[in-house]
């Protein structure tokens, strides 16, 4: 089957969601004339540019399935982290990082710093081409994190809203959770709270509570008292193995919206199709038509 | 990912005997059970994709809302560990103290050699990858040491204390997931009515077969094909876990 559609480049990435697993792919940039082709069966993020018969083996094109926790190539850390208070402040440094804010990213292999190695993170802020800040506030940890790996997630995990990790906690009459990933859970929605004793507000573990309140996309308040807990903090790097701090969905809200999808309960949003690559969407603003075969 | 249900490994033979064929294969395509059973036999493998298909779309279901525990008691060094013991009997630990029912019946001690009884089981399922993991774990039982399989299903491997483990290869794998950066292969532990799939009002799985009439005046190509409908609710998530391990 062909299907076909146009896109106006951003400059950094597009994701084509064409549904079916593609076989071929021709990309035409309409704005500065150069065309590329990628077949089924080439190795990931490359392509082949028309004009001048000349492999692309990076910031090409990546067949991606959702289903299959699709993601980037691994990029490995440069610098050691550098933290100031607050969270959205933790700096790491990828020479040629090419995320944006909002990108995905898994971390591991934290030398100084395992106990966020295996954690999703969300890029919070751009700074430039070889530093980004995550959804974290490390400026109260032993050490910051000297050498470590970031993968990013190709496209949206399935099923949303989900588990999000919790990295921070403000006790009170009210209880406000921090997020890793922006978490998509809406006011009313009843979440579970899931908070090991390593953590230190393990008094919260296991309560139910409902959502009264999204102060930010990383941030939700639970009708919870939590006055009398102790303080959320993280292990010590040396104290792996153990669970993550956690929260997830218990409950879609009572209410129906337009639609026939309560707010709040897990949707399906899994996609199928074609990551491009920057050396095959040209410059932001380039306009772009592409033609591909499933 | 097998619950009694069709799916991959599944015999062309089983799906043409299920009582429920024409419901589940054939509904508005106007063919009797005797035309139907020939076409699934031609066509087994969309069948079975439909189904497995079901089986994908309830594991990452389940994948993205259930709370996630990490095998600790292992000793490779990651984070998770490899799957032992004492996280399984940890987890069902938690299942029974939130009064999650098991899913199976223990299986009662009979005098045949090599054999053992079991213990009433909860159920776990995770990737075919796991299986050399429970050759490093004394206590695992194989399912042919157990007294009877009469009630075993066909993906089942064996049980540690309370809880049976079902292998696919579709089970559950998180590419580069651990702390060290190597694959985590997740069970999803389950007790009973735990979770279910929403059945929709006399719509859930259609097997469409077009004959080559339909195509072009010279009938040369029949087509063949599936589509599903799918719901599917957590009814208690006191009752189910991600118990994440890695291989040692």
């Amino acid at each position: 089957m062909a299907v076909y559609g146009s896109f106006t480049s951003d400059g950094v990435s597009e994701l084509l969601d064409i549904v079916a697993g593609a076989k071929y792919l021709k990309l035409t940039n309409t704005s500065a004339v150069g065309q590329f082709e990628w077949y089924e069966g080439y190795a990931a993020d490359t392509a082949t540019n028309v004009a001048t018969g000349a492999a692309i083996t990076s910031g090409g094109v990546t067949a991606f399935l959702s289903s299959e926790s699709s993601f980037a190539a691994q990029k490995s850390m440069s610098a050691p982290f550098s933290a100031s208070a607050g969270f959205g402040q933790t700096t790491i440094t990828v020479l040629n990082h090419g995320y944006l804010a909002g990108d995905i990213i898994k971390i591991t292999n934290t030398t100084s710093m395992r106990q966020i190695a295996g954690m999703y993170f969300q890029v919070a802020i751009v700074v430039d081409a070889n530093n980004f800040k995550i959804n974290l506030d490390s400026s109260g940890f032993a050490s910051q994190a000297t050498a470590g790996v970031c993968q990013k997630l190709i496209v949206p995990q399935l099923w949303q809203p989900r588990q999000k990790y919790i990295v921070g906690i403000t006790r009170g009459a009210t209880t406000t959770i921090t997020t890793s990933v922006d978490h998509g859970y809406s006011v009313g929605q009843l979440v579970t709270l899931q908070v090991p004793s390593d953590f230190g507000t393990v008094q919260l573990n296991g309560l139910r509570g409902r959502i009264t309140s999204v102060p930010a996309a990383n941030q939700f308040v639970v009708d919870i008292n939590s006055s009398a807990a102790t303080a959320f903090a993280f292990p010590a790097s040396g104290a792996v193995p153990f669970s993550f701090a956690q929260v997830e969905p218990a409950g879609s809200q009572t209410t129906l919206a337009q639609g026939n999808v309560t707010p709040g309960a897990s949707v399906n949003d899994g996609v199928r199709g074609l990551a491009l690559g920057a050396n095959v969407i040209g410059s932001a603003g380039n306009v772009f038509y592409w033609y591909a075969l499933t | 990912m097998q619950q009694q249900r069709l799916s991959g490994r599944d015999t062309v033979k089983s799906v043409c005997d299920s009582p429920n064929l024409i419901e589940k294969l054939g509904e508005g395509n106007n063919k009797t059970f005797r035309q139907l059973k020939k076409l699934v036999s031609k066509h087994w493998l969309k069948v079975t994709e439909s189904r497995q298909t079901e089986d994908e779309l309830t594991r990452d279901r389940l994948l993205s809302t259930m709370s996630q525990v990490n095998c600790t008691g292992g000793s490779n060094g990651d984070n998770p560990t490899e799957l032992t013991f004492s996280d399984t009997v940890n987890t069902v630990k938690q299942l029974r103290s939130n009064n999650a029912y098991e899913f199976m019946d223990g299986i009662i001690g009979e005098n045949r050699i090599g054999t053992s009884p079991t213990r009433d089981s909860y159920l776990a399922m995770g990737s075919t990858q796991l299986q050399g993991q429970f050759e490093n774990i004394p206590q695992f039982t194989y399912k042919w040491n157990y007294p009877s399989i009469q009630s075993t299903m066909p993906s089942e491997y064996g049980a540690i204390a309370n809880v049976r483990f079902l292998l696919s290869s579709i089970g559950a794998k998180l590419p580069n997931a651990s702390a060290n950066g190597a694959d985590v292969y997740p069970l999803i532990v389950i007790g009973r009515e735990s979770y279910c799939i929403v059945e929709q009002d006399r719509y859930s799985s259609s097997f469409i077969y077009r004959p080559p009439i339909f195509s072009s005046p010279l009938a040369l190509n029949a087509t063949v094909g599936w589509k599903m409908a799918y719901a599917g609710v957590i009814t208690n998530d006191a009752w189910v876990f991600l118990l994440n391990s890695t291989l040692s």
